[in-house]
């Protein structure tokens, strides 16, 4: 009995770390098969099938297209008080070399899909809206010396995106109000008050996630996964999954501790290394031939030399 | 047969039951999304879906499935992240999905954080969207995409 009892602990416990979504929909039949199996009984099973619908109901709920709306709002905020920095060809490198990453990532497509804006500012950070608009300053591309340390920036925002981490920062009682209340207002234009009210848990909403970019960043946890989910990309796409430990190496040199930027809303760098060697562990890319370096050099030195 | 084992062959039954079987039909859960010849971003363009058309799926390979619509008289692979087994319900009278589905017109299992919402955010907070806006508005197409993976000899980036 022992034996079943711990494959049966395992079954529920991975499925609730793995997939909170996921287990909402699983969640009944896996935990009748468990009751009817006498593994556990029905206040235990209740218990587990009340828990995850919770779950279910704050992120499935959320679809594509809110989502979108929401990360637009997110995006209008942060650009409200920074500067885009408007060159072309800065533009459409990072949008040709994103766009290469996000269709290698979890999560290739989102509803209005992933762009890329550089930000006129000399501050060392990178911003992920909802939905795939993705912010990176000047001074962060500044650290970058390669296309393939650019890729890692974009990678790990990119994970943010497809891990929906943003999300994960609005306040679980807003979401749930959002969500009954969204559903109540379906296919017809709001009325005033609806209106108000709707548009008022969408501010929040937006605020929370916007205060958790700029201010508070997100727990270290968060951004271990989207380091260690932007490994995962830059192997699939052929990058060296080393440079984000490059990367990170020249913030460290150059963050100031103490400073408004990343090193407010990120672990320290020593710490994300430490944990990018454990999930790369002996891993080795091969290294590109002479003219393939030289090729992504050059494009890399063309775009954004003078950044 | 044991009662344990028995009892472990069901659970894996009723694991695999709940992952596997794909839903015959599925719907585009983005504003839009390229058909293509292979399962692969460096497969040829076919045609575009449009947010809420309902496909036919044929077959799935890894994170790819090929579908159907007579409608459009389009068959090819389409990425799973695009497409939902949910109903996108989309109102009568709305205008095609996309861009321009608008101020509640469109269901999805009837909810929104929608564009009148985004309106009256906009309105209140006298926000400008102008970059936002642009960024959304700039799209790399699929060929430019490709050179750039090729002449950096770099992967597809299939997952």
């Amino acid at each position: 009995m022992s034996r079943l009892l711990c494959l049966a602990l395992l079954l529920v416990s991975a499925a609730a770390a793995e997939a909170q979504g996921l287990f909402g929909q699983l969640g009944n039949a896996a935990t009748g098969a468990l009751q009817g199996a006498g593994v556990i009984n029905q206040d235990q099973k209740a218990a587990i099938d009340t828990g995850s619908a919770a779950v279910a109901k704050s992120f499935e709920d959320i679809t594509p297209e809110q989502e979108y709306y929401i990360g637009r709002a997110v995006a209008a905020q942060l650009l409200a008080t920074r500067k885009p920095y408007d060159v072309q060809k800065v533009t459409d490198y990072l949008n040709v070399l994103g766009r290469a990453l996000a269709q290698a990532s979890d999560r290739p497509e989102t509803f209005g899909g992933y762009h890329f804006l550089a930000i006129d500012s000399d501050e060392i950070n990178a911003f992920a809206a909802p939905g795939g608009l993705i912010l990176v300053t000047r001074g962060l591309l500044r650290c970058a010396q390669s296309e393939d340390a650019v890729a890692s920036i974009l990678a790990h925002e990119i994970a943010h995106v497809a891990k929906q981490h943003g999300l994960k920062a609005i306040k679980k009682d807003r979401l749930t109000k959002a969500v009954i209340g969204a559903g109540t207002a379906a296919a017809q234009v709001l009325g005033p008050k609806e209106l108000q009210e709707q548009t008022s848990i969408f501010k929040d909403s937006v605020g929370d996630i916007t205060s958790t970019l700029v201010n508070s960043g997100y727990s270290r946890d968060l951004e271990f996964d989207a380091d260690a989910a932007a490994v995962e990309t830059l192997k699939r796409v052929g990058y060296d999954p080393r440079s984000l430990v490059a990367m990170l190496t020249v913030m460290k040199s150059k963050v100031k501790p103490g400073g408004a930027d990343f090193s407010k809303t990120h672990p320290e760098p020593q710490d994300r290394i430490a944990q990018i060697e454990k999930v790369l562990g002996s891993y080795k890319t091969a290294a590109p031939s002479a003219d393939v370096a030289a090729a992504r050099m050059a494009r890399y030195k063309a775009a954004l030399g003078e950044i | 047969m044991s009662k344990i084992s028995l009892t472990i062959i069901l659970l894996c039954a009723t694991a695999t039951a709940a992952f596997a079987a794909p839903a015959k039909q599925m719907s585009v859960n983005v504003k839009e999304t390229q058909v293509r010849s292979t399962p692969s971003y460096l497969g040829k363009v076919l045609g575009v879906l449009a947010y809420g058309d309902r496909v036919d799926v044929l077959e799935t390979q890894k994170d790819w499935s090929r579908i159907s619509l007579s409608a459009k008289k389009l068959e090819g692979w389409v990425n799973n992240s695009a497409l939902t087994p949910k109903k996108v319900e989309i109102a009568a009278g709305s205008q095609a999905a996309g861009q321009n589905a608008s101020t509640g017109e469109v269901a999805l299992a009837g909810k929104g954080f929608n564009n009148q919402i985004e309106t009256q955010y906009k309105a209140d907070g006298q926000l400008d969207y102008t970059w936002v806006d642009k960024m959304g508005a700039i799209n790399p197409q699929p060929e430019t995409v490709s050179a750039f993976l090729s002449s950096g000899a770099l992967k597809g980036g299939a997952k």
